[in-house]
């Protein structure tokens, strides 16, 4: 009897610990699913149809096979300034050459910002020491025009050699070119096809900034010496290679390009549509009244508000979907890190308490914005989400102060430390938006509470950039960086080598940070670098150098009288997008 | 008269030497430059330049020479109305893209002058005839108003009622010609030019219209109160002979005058209309040249402002002396 309750007792004994050992279990499951679910990255494109026809012009919604046809209008701020293929620099001229006109021997895929072969057969053959790359073109690319006499030109490693030459041409004025591509000392052609680039030291990266970087032009045609290169008659009447070409490009007007079927684009672009319009709209107050009355199919719009306006218009509901995403580009606060007050990262990491982040987000940006926790795009694959951005809390950032000495020791209200008073200006460009200066509108009241004294000046952004930011003459600064959509290097921002002549602005010094640097420059493996990445964004986190804000969306309005469209990572791109006739 | 116009001419030299040397100075005076606002770009887009590319792309910009030397070679150029080319970055010769801003500036700018005094001087008239009764103080007012809304408010408010399809949607907000044209026959292209032209025309001429109408009242009333006007009322005239035969002679002058004074503003364009309905003209050039510190750009524009300015001036003094036997020109 007694041994039986002993049984008893000991099996009962026996369930409470597996039943206590299940909750355990269960519980560290169902926190371990929470924090997955927390340092999960937030959804980065969102489409909305509000109406059935509204949906049905939507990817994958519609049952008719696509149509080639059609002329696709889009508002663009500006013409490009040229559509020289080597001289370009700006973005509008950016996006027409490369998605295009001048295809790049390696393209990034809008959905998952992987690379893909282009105008290159595959990706190159790579040596065992990194140091050189095997490159083999696409066969039967050819150029919209060839010979005086009719003759198709075939692109070959003749305009390869050619344009390598040229850019490594002393004469040529094309800093932004050569710059990236200083590193490939030579080029070896061995036959019509494929060619070698070597580098002297290996380089991450080096896949990507020949594939993406390098640029052609069509040998049999340039005229110009490389001294006056971008006088050539090219540069206004381009000469291709792509799937579309130029048909008509009045200054100041609009630039029309025309579908060239003869290009062998990847499968997954068949570009169906047979006209593409870019209306320049000086004006952007008008892209809506234009996307309205039909003028334009795609409308990109700058305030977030006006969109949030739209987007409840009985009218615009019917005639237009509505997409949103996240661009490559991140905002931030830089703090002088040899300033008298800011030397101090707990100093740096108080005035991020103050800022109210989330609620300038989600009142002046309409929620089109997400607050950023370190120095990448959100999207990016090397954003850490398990780094979360510090909230607003004045209350903490006073404690900070506090910490570091500050105090109102002669009662005039402010705060002090050695007789300083801490007070400070943020220097800004003059044309950021209306929502940001919002932003800095609450901060500085916040600071102001607090008995620390901010103002804000603001100049063009050239004179702010050559003249304060890489003199480093000032406490504070409101800039922004775009990060490489694929795999951004950040060793020019927060490199201590790059205080000087580079872009670490805020002079921010950290050996570890140095040295993950450096190792992410060699690394080749992709796993790899983010988890550099990650670290990076651990060390950058904890030192503050800076506030990072916002990485803002871009909101764009498409036309229901397009059909299957799509928004990648990096856009409209318009791929298989189509036109019913 | 001819000594006259030769000492004018003569000393439109330092005038315009003056213009271009202020020009100059005050353009390299404003922080930054050409090379600069690219950097800036490029900033933008993620791309860094070394020194040393830079120091290069200076050199090639000839940004590195003494100013003395900078102007000088300028000068020696434009002597020969070669002003280089652009630094904006489309590397144009800057006459190209005076050439084609011109064209479209001046069009506009001469419809809109045509505009203003076909309408101003019935207007003028009207107002002078009937001065002081309630209908034309409203006229006035009316004018007062006009001539108080800043035109991008004017042009916005046209915009709504006309363009957008909230109210109208009956002219077109963008541009000066309809871009598919094809099958257009002649009449079609004219009708679709006057289409585009309705709005930036009545932006451009609304404040001159007014301006140009009170000139007009002010002169017809003072012709309507002298001796020879009373006269002809005395003889008989019929009223609308007194008016339009010898008051209208007499009250055009200042008006007239006034013409050889919008040669500048014929050339000059206007940023604000130009961006408002994507018209690429003077305006928008010079907008662009400052923006993008395009010396060169800016150097010409202003060169060439000066001349029609200091040749609106002298045209006007002539038409002064021309229609009014009281100025000698000595």
């Amino acid at each position: 009897m007694q041994s039986s309750t002993a049984v008893r007792w000991a099996v009962l004994l026996a369930g409470v610990i597996l039943a206590s050992l299940g909750v355990l279990f269960a519980t560290s499951i169902d926190q371990a699913e929470g924090e997955a679910q927390r340092t999960e990255p937030p959804p980065f494109l969102k489409s909305h149809a509000f109406t059935d026809l509204a949906r049905k012009s939507l990817k994958g919604s519609s049952s008719e096979p696509p149509v080639r046809g059609g002329t696709l209008t889009t508002s663009w701020f500006t013409d490009p300034q040229t559509l020289n293929n080597i001289t370009r620099y700006d973005s509008y001229a950016n996006r027409v050459c490369r998605y295009f006109l001048f295809p790049p021997l390696l393209d990034i895929d809008g959905s998952t910002l992987e690379l893909r072969p282009e105008l290159a057969a595959s990706f190159p053959e790579l040596s065992g020491d990194h140091r050189t790359q095997t490159w083999t073109l696409k066969k039967g690319v050819c150029w919209h025009r060839g010979l005086a006499d009719g003759t198709v030109v075939e692109v070959t490693t003749r305009d390869v050699q050619f344009c390598f030459d040229l850019i490594k041409n002393e004469k040529l004025a094309a800093p932004h070119l050569q710059s990236p591509l200083a590193k490939f000392k030579s080029l070896e052609v061995v036959d019509a096809y494929t060619f070698r680039i070597k580098l002297d030291e290996p380089y991450a990266r080096a896949v990507y900034d020949f594939g993406w970087e390098f640029r052609l032009m069509p040998a049999h045609l340039v005229t110009a010496p490389p001294e006056r290169f971008d006088e050539d008659p090219l540069s206004r009447e381009p000469v291709g290679y792509g799937p579309f070409r130029v048909e008509k490009w009045d200054r100041g007007s609009h630039l029309t390009l025309v579908r060239n079927l003869s290009y062998p684009s990847p499968a997954h672009k068949p570009y169906y549509v047979e006209r593409l319009r870019l209306l320049f709209v000086r004006d952007l107050d008008q892209t809506l009244p234009l996307f309205r009355r039909g003028e334009i199919d795609i409308a990109v719009m700058n305030d977030p508000t006006r969109y949030e306006v739209a987007r409840k218009e009985d009218d615009l509901r019917e005639r237009a979907t509505f997409h949103e995403y996240y661009l490559p580009r991140w905002l931030y606060i830089g703090w002088n890190n040899d300033h008298w007050a800011f030397r101090d990262p707990r100093v740096r990491r108080a005035m991020t308490f103050f800022f109210p982040r989330e609620m300038m987000a989600s009142r002046f940006y309409e929620g089109h914005a997400a607050v950023l926790s370190g120095p990448f795009a959100i999207n990016a694959k090397g954003y850490n989400h398990a780094v979360k951005p510090l909230p607003f809390d004045p209350g903490a950032g006073e404690a900070l102060l506090r910490e570091a000495g500050f105090a109102d020791h002669d009662g005039d209200g402010w705060l002090d430390r050695d007789g300083k008073k801490l007070e400070f200006v943020v220097l800004e460009p003059i044309n950021n938006p209306a929502a940001l200066e919002s932003g800095f509108e609450m901060f500085q009241k916040e600071l102001s509470k607090a008995g620390v004294a901010m103002t804000t000046e603001q100049m063009a952004f050239d004179v702010l950039l050559e003249s304060r930011a890489k003199t480093h003459q000032f406490a504070a600064i409101s800039l922004g960086w775009s990060p490489d959509p694929v795999d951004d290097d950040l060793f020019v921002v927060f490199h201590s080598s790059m205080c000087e002549g580079g872009n670490n602005f805020v002079n921010y010094r950290n050996p570890e940070c140095d040295a993950l640097l450096e190792r992410a420059r060699v690394e080749h493996d992709p796993q790899e670098r983010i988890r550099i990445s990650h670290r990076l964004h651990e060390i950058i986190d904890a030192d503050h150098p800076m506030t990072f804000l916002i990485n803002p969306e871009s909101l764009v309005l498409v036309s229901t009288r397009i059909r299957d469209v799509n928004i990648t990572q990096l856009g409209s791109l318009m791929y298989d997008w189509w036109i019913p006739k | 008269m001819r000594t006259y116009l030769l000492k004018r001419l003569l000393f439109c030299v330092p005038t315009l030497l003056g213009i271009t040397l202020v020009t100059f100075a005050l353009s390299r005076m404003v922080p930054g430059g050409p090379l600069s606002q690219r950097l800036a770009l490029l900033h933008e887009e993620g791309i860094e330049v070394g020194d040393e590319e830079i120091a290069r792309y200076r050199d090639l910009l000839a940004l590195d020479r003494p100013l003395l030397h900078q102007y000088g070679t300028w000068l020696r150029q434009s002597t020969t109305l070669d002003f280089g080319r652009s630094q904006s970055g489309d590397n144009l010769p800057v006459r190209t893209k005076i050439g084609e801003a011109l064209a479209v500036s001046l069009g506009l700018q001469l419809v809109s002058i045509l505009f203003i005094y076909v309408l101003s001087i019935p207007v003028g008239c009207y107002g002078a005839v009937c001065y002081g009764r309630w209908h034309e103080r409203w006229v006035t007012l009316g004018l007062l108003l006009l001539y108080s809304i800043p035109v991008f408010v004017l042009a916005y408010l046209l915009i709504v009622l006309l363009c957008t399809g909230q109210v109208l949607s009956i002219l077109p907000l963008h541009g000066l010609r309809t871009i598919d044209r094809q099958g257009f026959t002649w009449l079609d292209h004219a009708a679709d030019i006057a289409r585009h032209l309705v709005l930036p025309v009545i932006c451009l001429s609304a404040a001159g219209f007014t301006a140009m109408t009170r000139y007009m009242r002010a002169g017809m009333v003072e012709a309507l109160a002298l001796d020879f006007v009373r006269t002809a009322r005395a003889k008989g005239l019929r009223e609308r002979t007194v008016i339009f035969k010898h008051a209208l002679a007499h009250g055009i002058v200042p008006v007239l005058a006034l013409l050889a004074g919008l040669f500048p503003y014929l050339l000059s364009g206007s940023v604000i209309v130009e961006n408002i309905f994507g018209i690429p003209g003077m305006g928008r050039l010079a907008f662009d040249s400052v923006q993008s510190r395009d010396y060169p750009t800016l150097m010409a524009l202003s060169l060439i402002i000066g001349i029609a300015t200091m040749a609106g001036f002298l045209v006007s003094d002539l038409l002064q002396a021309a229609f009014d036997p009281r100025v000698r020109l000595r």
